[in-house]
């Protein structure tokens, strides 16, 4: 279990009044307060649940679907777990609101395989819940494909297909689940729904999945654009900290302390830098001076081309060689000045031709942590 | 009064049931897979009768999914997590340690049908990282050799061995 010292908001019980209070408002107003308290994803795209609510309540199917995407799979996170951990009542609640919300006639909760023992006990939890609930929640447990991370991959997945994203348009929204109009939210987010209908509720208190060369590794809610060294004085490193990564698909920044934690800045860093860097769902990854930038860039090389789905031949391909590559140089103990521009070219090209996050993502985020340590990549 | 779910006819103008409603092929595979050990051909054929996929499609799914495994494996699957937050924290050498330990190469089973050793992504456990998972438990803070031989050796014990 994950230390709870650290958090406060997302832990506090609705304990039904929530719902209560959404029900009273009945679901259209409260898909407006929900758009209105300000209340983003938090799966890492960041845009306003109650605008993705409104848009599949205004559909004219009749059948729509909630689904929450529990497949944490970006390495280095375990925020949703900490959730599921310690709150799940709350979140069964969000859950329930959003369905009063959308008009849903079930809802599906993806829980990634390697979190099967906290599915077994949120199913416990939700048959305890069950009088108050009119909707049917459904457990689906993954069986370990990172790319089930992406909504459209995970709607096939709980479809019982290969779970390989979608070309999109047409969007969840509009053809989701089983071709219905559906929404899919993150667990943070989710809760934080139910959460949103207390007064002192904070829209921009998020959880930060802190882990690597820190003393105390674990889930810290912060305010949004908390400076990196504050955060780390808290996780208390173990060793200077030389770069964070935000997960894997975030690449990585070199250390400042200064640097502010929040989707806008880290976006204009990448931009300036042009690299392929993004916060994401808030993971954070420490390596210290006395590890090497370089192993950390084969286990995510390594990482992508196991979990690349194989759909788009530029990532089924490019993974692979890519990984190869660095294995070669690390055990040769040379890279040679080919291997930065190398990576770069492969990035556009990725990015350009790949359908999903997955693949538009891996090697951007390698090319950035050879690009700000180039000394440790000759 | 408690609400039933409605019906699928309900929702629906056809008499088909509504798939989503139906048991998911992901759950079956589960449930074969905890079963029999692996997904047998046999239960591949029950789930396609099962779901109206095709077998070829079922094949596919289980296939796809780095869980499910088509062929016998051991009665302990060894996940060692390769990912940064293990690989920073000591873990760069656990698979090494796992693979002479227990004298197999990733992929493979151990003679006595005992351990199937895996390298794999994050499982979200990073706070005590190194990982390794045996089946759905996790073992934190792997960081030596002699650590990973204890967990073994207890494994083994556990099975009588």
């Amino acid at each position: 279990m994950l230390s709870t010292e650290n958090a406060k908001q997302i832990l506090v019980k609705t304990n039904g009044a929530s719902l209560r209070k959404a029900r009273e408002l009945g679901a259209e107003k409260t898909i407006e307060f929900i758009t209105k308290k300000g209340l983003k994803g938090r799966g890492g795209a960041g845009n306003l649940a109650g605008k993705k609510w409104g848009e599949v309540a205004a559909q004219p199917e009749k059948e729509k679907y909630f689904v929450v995407n529990c497949d944490e799979g970006e390495p280095g996170t375990f925020k949703d777990r900490f959730i599921l951990e310690n709150n799940c009542e709350t979140f069964i609640e969000g859950i329930e609101i959003a369905c009063f919300a959308i008009g849903a006639r079930k809802a599906f909760v993806y829980v990634r395989g390697e979190y099967t023992a906290l599915a077994v006990e949120l199913e416990k939890k939700i048959a305890a819940a069950k009088p108050a609930s009119s909707v049917p929640i459904e457990i689906v447990v993954g069986a370990g494909a990172y790319v089930c991370g992406e909504q459209t991959a995970l709607l096939n997945s709980i479809e019982g297909r290969r779970g390989t994203p979608r070309l999109k348009p047409p969007f969840p929204a509009t053809y989701g689940l089983y071709g219905k109009p559906t929404v899919v939210n993150n667990v943070e987010t989710v809760t934080n729904a139910a959460l949103a209908f207390r007064d002192d509720w904070n829209p921009s208190l998020y959880l930060f999945s802190v882990s690597g060369n820190v003393r105390k590794p674990g889930v810290y809610e912060r305010p949004l654009g908390v400076k990196l060294g504050d955060l780390l004085a808290d996780a208390e490193p173990t060793e200077a900290p030389k770069a964070v990564f935000f997960g894997a698909a975030g690449g990585c920044l070199k250390y400042d302390a200064a640097l502010a934690l929040d989707h806008a800045t880290i976006d204009a860093v990448a931009k300036k830098q042009t690299l392929g860097v993004m916060l994401g769902s808030c993971t954070v990854v420490v390596v210290g001076v006395k590890q090497s930038v370089a192993n950390v860039v084969l286990s995510i090389a390594r990482f992508f081309e196991h979990e690349s789905c194989g759909n788009c031949a530029p990532c089924r391909e490019i993974t692979g060689i890519v990984r190869k590559r660095v294995e070669c140089a690390l055990a040769a103990r040379s890279f040679g000045s080919e291997f930065a521009p190398f990576l770069e070219s492969s990035s556009v090209l990725m990015r350009t031709a790949s359908l999903c996050g997955l693949g538009q993502c891996a090697i951007g985020a390698l090319a950035s942590a050879v690009k700000q340590f180039p000394s440790e990549f000759r | 009064m408690k609400k039933k779910p409605l019906t699928p006819s309900a929702n629906t103008c056809s008499a088909e049931p509504n798939p989503a409603d139906q048991p998911k092929v992901l759950a079956l595979l589960h449930e074969a897979q905890a079963k029999d050990g692996y997904v047998t051909a046999a239960a591949i054929e029950r789930i396609s009768k099962q779901t109206g996929f095709t077998e070829s499609e079922i094949a596919g799914v289980a296939s796809f999914y780095a869980m499910f495994y088509l062929k016998p494996i051991g009665r302990f699957i060894v996940r060692v997590c390769a990912s940064p937050s293990c690989v920073v924290n000591g873990g760069g050498r656990t698979l090494e340690w796992a693979s002479e330990v227990l004298g197999i190469k990733e992929g493979e089973t151990t003679k006595d049908g005992l351990f199937t050793l895996e390298a794999v992504s994050c499982f979200g456990r990073c706070e005590t990282a190194p990982n390794i998972m045996v089946n759905e438990d996790n073992y934190g803070k792997m960081d030596s050799k002699d650590k990973i031989k204890k967990l073994f050796d207890d494994l083994k014990k556990r099975a009588g061995k």
